[in-house]
Formats: C-alpha cells, structure tokens, sequence
C-alpha cells in the first residue's frame, strides 16, 4: 500500500531533499512550510508518518506531536522529529513528548530512509 | 581556752599581707606594719619620716586630702584610690578603707595592693574600645559589599542583616533583626517563588557541617540568587556559633548564559540546515540516477545552500570581530548622496522595484566610515528589494533632524507585524512568513547594519503598518562639525593609512589638514574651508582626481598649489595636463612618499608669492 509522507520544514532546501529521497521509494510526499500548514495537512490527509522540523514558525514541532498524540483518530500515525540540535536535552524533550524517532540534521537519505522504515514498521 | 577578747590582734597585724596603718591629722604615719615595706620597698622608718603625702602620686593628691578631710568633717568610713611610689621609682595602685577613732585623732586605714586589677581593668577598656572600632569597621565593610550578608547567632536569630540584603529581597532590616530562621522562612513566602524549597533548605540549614548553596528566585523585581550558607565556626575549640549567609545577585550572570545558550542553539541550527542540503543532495546524486532536469534542480540547491553557509559565516564572523572590539571605525567627513548613489549602483537596475532618490539641498557632511556606511545602504536596499515579491517603489530619502542626519529607506512589500519590530535587528532572526517561497538571507543584515550604525553613535530602526502594508528603515548618523580654519591642506584620498600618514607628515611641518575619502566630499569641503593647499589622489571612488581638480581650478581665483600623489604610471601627456593644471608636484606612492608630499606643500606655502614653482618632477 501506498504510505503518505508529509514533510514539515520551513527550509525549501529540505523539503526538497525529502522529496528527492523519498518518492522514488514509493511514497506520496505532501509538503508543509510551516506549523499551520503542516497541522491543517496532517488532519485533511492522515499521513501515516510525520517528519516534523522543531524550528518551524507557527505551531511549533513540539506542539504539532502534541496534538497528534492528542488525537484519538491520529494514533496511528508515526512522527519523526527533525532537529539542528544535537543537544541531548532537546532529543529527550522530544522523545518524551511522544516523538517516535529524531533525526539531527544534516542527515544523510540513507539514514532518513532506514528510520522512516523503522517507524513504519513500529 | 582563752577569751577571744583577749586575742592578741597585735600577730594579725603583722600578719596581714594588705597594709595596716594608723595616720595622724598631721599627715604623719604613726604605725605600720610589714606589708608595707613588702609592698613597696620602703623601710618602716622612712616612711614614717615624711608626710604620708609625699609617697602619694602627685596626680593623686589632691584627690588624697579631699578624702581626708572627709573623716575630719564627719564621715564614718572613706573609700578611695590612689598610687603610692615604690622605693625604685614605680608606682602603685592601693584601694584604701580608712576610718577616724575619735578620741585618738587618729586615723585607722587599710590599703590593698589593686594593681594588677587596675591594669586588668586599663587593658579590658583598651580591650573593649578597639573591639568595638572592629565591630564597626567590620559592619560597615558587610555593608559595603555587594552581596547580601545575613548572621544567624547561636539561638537561630537573625543578627545581622546587611544593606544588600534589604535591597535583594525587599525585607528591611528592622524587620529582618531577630527573627528565627522559620519566620525569615515566612516573610520571604510571598516573595520567592518555590517557597517550600526555600522553607526546607532554611530548616537544614542549621545542621549543615558545611557551606552548601541553593538557589532562591525573587519575584518583582525578578532576581535568581545563589544563597550560600555555611557555619559560623569559634576558631578555638570548633564550636559552631551561628550561621553566616550569603547571597549573591546572579541575574544578569544566568541572562548571559541563556542568551549564550540561545545564541549557540541559533548558529548551530543556521548552520546545519544547508550542510543538510550538500551533504544530503550529494549522497543522493551518487547512489542514484535521476532525470536531467532533476539533477541539475538538486545541484542548483546545493550550490546556493553551499554559497549561503559561506555568506552566514561570513557575516557571523563579521559580527563576531565587531561586537569583540576587533573592527576600527576610520571615522572621516562622508557624503552621502555619494554614498547613496554608490549604493544604488550597486543594488542595479530592477524595473520591478526601482530605486527612488530624495536628498535635502545642504546636507551637511556626516562623520562616518564610508564603507560601513555604503555596506549598510547595501544591505537596506537589498531587504527593501528582497522582501518587495510583488513590486514596488523603493524611496530613499535624506534629511536633517536635530543635529543629525537621517536617513530612510521606504519600501512598498510585505510589511513587518508589530509583535516583529522589537526582535527585527537581533542575530539570526526573520520575520516569519507563511510564504511558500522562504525569502534567502541570513538573518543577520541588520544586526550588522545596526552594530555599524550604534558604532557611530547613531541610531538604527523600523517602522511599519503591519502586514503587507510596506516598511521603513532609517538609521542616523552625526553631522560633520567643521570649524572654517584657515590655512589647512585638504588631503584627497581614499585609502586611510596613507591618508593618515599624510595627516602627521604635514603636522611635522607646522601644517593641519582635513581629509576626504573621495572627491564629492572634497567639493564640499573645499567650499567650506580655506584650504591653502591640497594633497590629491588620482584614483578615488567616485570622480577621478583630475576631475576634482578641473573642477577647483575653474571654480577658484587664486591658484592654490596641488601635489598629487599616485600609484598610476603616468605618461608625458597625462602629467603635462598635470602641470598644466597648476600640479606642483606629481608624486609615486612609495614609503617616503608622504614625506615628501608635505616637504612641497610647506615649500610652495613658504614661497607662495611667486608662482611657476621649479620643482623637479617625479614620476
């Protein structure tokens, strides 16, 4: 079956990187450039994974899988965050807060491909 | 057993170690005994062969006689103290008990040798005093520094509660004196926040064998304090005697840090999203083929990631130097409608957003590093283009406002939200927009543009209606207060070390000049001064030297002799116009060049009324 990607990201350089990776792969990319969009995205189209930036204007990364988690009709749905940082305090918030994966930029195709395997799998 | 009445009191008297006597209203001792002399060294015949008065310290005596005269005048018993010498020449302290016998008219008195109580008591006041001065030397040394200092005694009390600490947490002094650590604990209740934390460590606190910290949070004002808390310790015997406190204001210290913290989670975020894109695309574009078009998309991508990492490091490391110290402003007179132009130059043509120039007439000279300056115009104008998607006129404007100049940059585009215009020239930040299309740059134009400007003593701000309804940049500058004096040089050049050097050369020779980084600043200035004399360089930023200087001879009467200084290798017809021109002198830059420049303008200054100057031509 045909999963839905969405990619939330206000840098166009990633998205389009994400999009380049992925769609050879199979999967239909949707594309979000800031919090709003990406949560206006998330419930018209039931992506069956996220990869959320955690630096985006609008709703933030954090707020987004907050509201996922929240979402009775979204428990399926499986959330990779994207972060600059390499702080370990910032991975954890993250983890905490439900995220199933983290990815810190930069990544490499490979290792986005591998986790969101990962993650679909879960 | 014998009657006690007939005791023989004679043995008791010689026994006594205090000394016994009877003394006559004569003034004469009638009768000692042994202590006497045991005290004070003289035999028992001496001291009955004067008047008991002479032994008495002369300070003492007339407080002596007063005493005894009491006892003729009445009194039952005296009491008194008084030094008597000693046979080698000290003295000593004898607290006497004296009483008159009536019929004798004689005196019975006792006196007890006080001396080393007297001097006990002499060193415990010395004791005291200077005790006392250190106690208050000591309080107004706690007062003095700036960190809260509060004593607890060994009862739990407060004992002392410095100025600092009145101000840190609000609660004054008398108020704070003698309360318990428990009721210190209350009072501070309302003001902390996290009060049960503060009421735990409180209680600890007397238990403590050793320092140990906690932080306490003040609110209104918001402070964050380090309170310190260690045990008060008698250095003798290791007794704990209280608790000192202290707590220190570490505000501001914890404000660094988080904008520290901040700043380095921004750079770090900044830098890694396009390394993303290089490293990432490149991966991609080795493990796989794509389409044509698809391939060179993704090169593109890499390629302006790539250049805007190079310009954010650029410009990080930029701001880095200026906000370090590392960067010297070369302050001079400038014009800006030169400057503006050029900046406009630069920015091009775009008939989309084309550049609109208002100047004042008599826009005076401004203080100002021209190229700082010319880099801020840039960096105003390519935001006013950047963030104009959908067109519009771009005005520039410069007038006078108070004692400054200003100027504006007025732009039709996407406007700057009022909850934006606070953060707008802080690192790193963008507004942000929910356009499809992120707008490039990184995010540190303006914090540049306003380190420049505050370098200068200026301002820098914007202005906006909101979204979509455009914005305005201005930023001021100094104007150039050029007092008219005469007899200066004009130095003409664009590059300030020589142009420095040219300065101090020509104050060797007795002579003060003005400086202009280009040729239109010149004109300016040459009209506002009587320059005697002008040191030129050829080519300048704007207009070329020989311009300048077409335009002084035709303007001026008087022939005001010109050296001119190049790196240009001239030929025969280029220095011929030179000369033509009324060039005193045409000057290679080499190192003596400066030297030599001012020699001749002191020599055609010394012989400035004869004209046609024989001066050998260097080329």
């Amino acid at each position: 079956m045909q999963h839905t990607v969405l990619i939330a990201d206000d840098e166009p350089s990633v998205r389009l990187l994400v999009q380049a990776t992925i769609e050879a792969e199979g999967y239909k990319v949707l594309e979000a450039c800031d919090g709003d969009e990406a949560w206006a995205l998330i419930q018209e189209h039931r992506p069956s994974l996220v990869l959320l930036d955690v630096r985006m204007p609008g709703r933030t990364g954090l707020e987004i899988l907050g509201s996922i988690k929240a979402d009775a009709e979204l428990t399926d749905t499986k959330v990779i965050l994207l972060t600059a940082s390499a702080q370990q305090s910032d991975i954890n918030a993250g983890l905490i807060a439900g995220a199933d994966f983290y990815l810190t930029k930069p990544f490499s195709p490979r290792e986005l491909l591998s986790r969101m395997d990962e993650a679909l799998l879960l | 057993m014998s009657n006690p009445s007939q005791v023989d009191y004679e043995g008791f008297f010689n026994l006594s170690v205090d000394l016994l006597c009877l003394a006559g209203y004569d003034g004469y001792f009638k009768r000692l005994n042994p202590a006497w002399t045991q005290t004070l060294g003289f035999t028992q015949s001496e001291l009955m062969a004067r008047p008991y008065l002479d032994f008495v310290h002369p300070d003492d005596r007339p407080a002596t006689l007063a005493e005894a005269e009491k006892l003729g005048l009445g009194a039952k018993v005296i009491h008194f103290r008084n030094r008597y010498e000693c046979r080698d020449g000290s003295y000593r302290w004898l607290a006497w008990s004296a009483m008159p016998t009536g019929s004798d008219e004689l005196i019975y008195a006792m006196a007890r040798d006080v001396t080393p109580e007297v001097e006990l008591e002499g060193g415990l006041v010395e004791a005291n005093l200077a005790a006392a001065t250190r106690l208050a030397l000591l309080t107004a040394l706690i007062d003095a520094i700036g960190v809260g200092v509060v004593l607890i005694n060994g009862e739990g009390r407060v004992a002392h509660w410095n100025k600092e600490a009145n101000r840190l947490t609000g609660i004054q002094t008398a108020r704070a004196v003698e309360l318990t650590l428990r009721e210190l604990g209350e009072a501070l209740t309302e003001r902390v926040e996290d009060h049960l934390d503060l009421q735990s460590h409180l209680e600890e606190a007397p238990r403590a064998t050793a320092e140990s910290h906690f932080p306490m949070v003040i609110r209104q004002p918001h402070r964050e304090i380090d309170v310190t808390v260690s045990p008060a310790v008698l250095t003798s015997d290791g007794a704990q005697v209280g608790l000192v406190i202290v707590l220190h204001d570490i505000t501001a210290a914890k404000e660094l840090e988080r904008a520290k913290d901040e700043l380095i989670a921004m750079v770090s975020h900044e830098l890694r999203t396009p390394l993303a894109s290089l490293v990432g695309f490149s991966e991609l574009l080795l493990s796989r083929e794509f389409a044509e078009a698809q391939r060179k998309q993704y090169l593109e991508t890499m390629l302006n990631e790539g250049r805007r990492l190079t310009d954010l490091i650029n410009e990080f490391l930029d701001l880095q130097r200026m906000e370090g110290g590392y960067t010297r402003l070369n302050l001079g007179p400038a014009d800006l409608p030169t400057l503006i132009s050029r900046a406009v130059a630069t920015a091009g043509d775009n008939p989309q957003t084309p550049i609109e120039v208002s100047m004042a007439q008599d826009l005076p000279l401004v203080v100002a590093d021209a190229n700082a300056i010319l880099q801020v115009l840039i960096n105003l104008l390519s935001n006013a283009r950047k963030y104009s998607p959908g067109g519009g006129t771009i005005v520039v404007e410069a007038k006078v406002r108070d004692n400054a100049v200003e100027v504006s940059i007025r732009d039709h585009g996407l406007g700057i939200p009022a909850d934006a215009l606070p953060r707008l020239f802080s690192k790193f930040y963008r507004v942000p927009n929910s356009d499809r299309r992120r707008i490039s740059g990184t995010g540190l134009g303006l914090a540049i543009s306003r380190r420049i400007i505050e370098s200068h003593g200026g301002r820098v701000g914007a202005e906006s209606e909101g979204l979509g309804q455009g914005s305005r940049f201005y930023f001021t500058l100094r104007a150039a207060e050029l007092e008219a004096r005469s007899g200066d040089v004009l130095i003409v050049e664009d590059d300030i070390g020589f142009a420095q050097l040219l300065e101090a050369e020509l104050t060797v020779n007795g002579l003060n000049s003005v400086w202009a980084p280009d040729a239109e600043t010149a004109d300016k200035l040459i009209d506002r001064m009587a320059a005697r004399a002008v040191v030129l360089d050829l080519i300048l930023p704007g207009a070329s030297g020989q311009e300048f200087l077409a335009r002084l001879r035709s303007s001026h009467k008087s022939p005001v002799p010109v050296v001119v200084v190049t790196i240009q290798e001239l030929d025969a017809t280029e220095t011929l116009a030179l000369r033509t021109a009324g060039v005193v002198a045409v000057l290679k830059k080499h190192s003596g060049a400066a030297k030599e420049a001012a020699g001749f303008v002191a020599n055609a200054l010394n012989s400035s009324s004869s004209s046609g100057i024989a001066v050998p031509l260097r080329s």
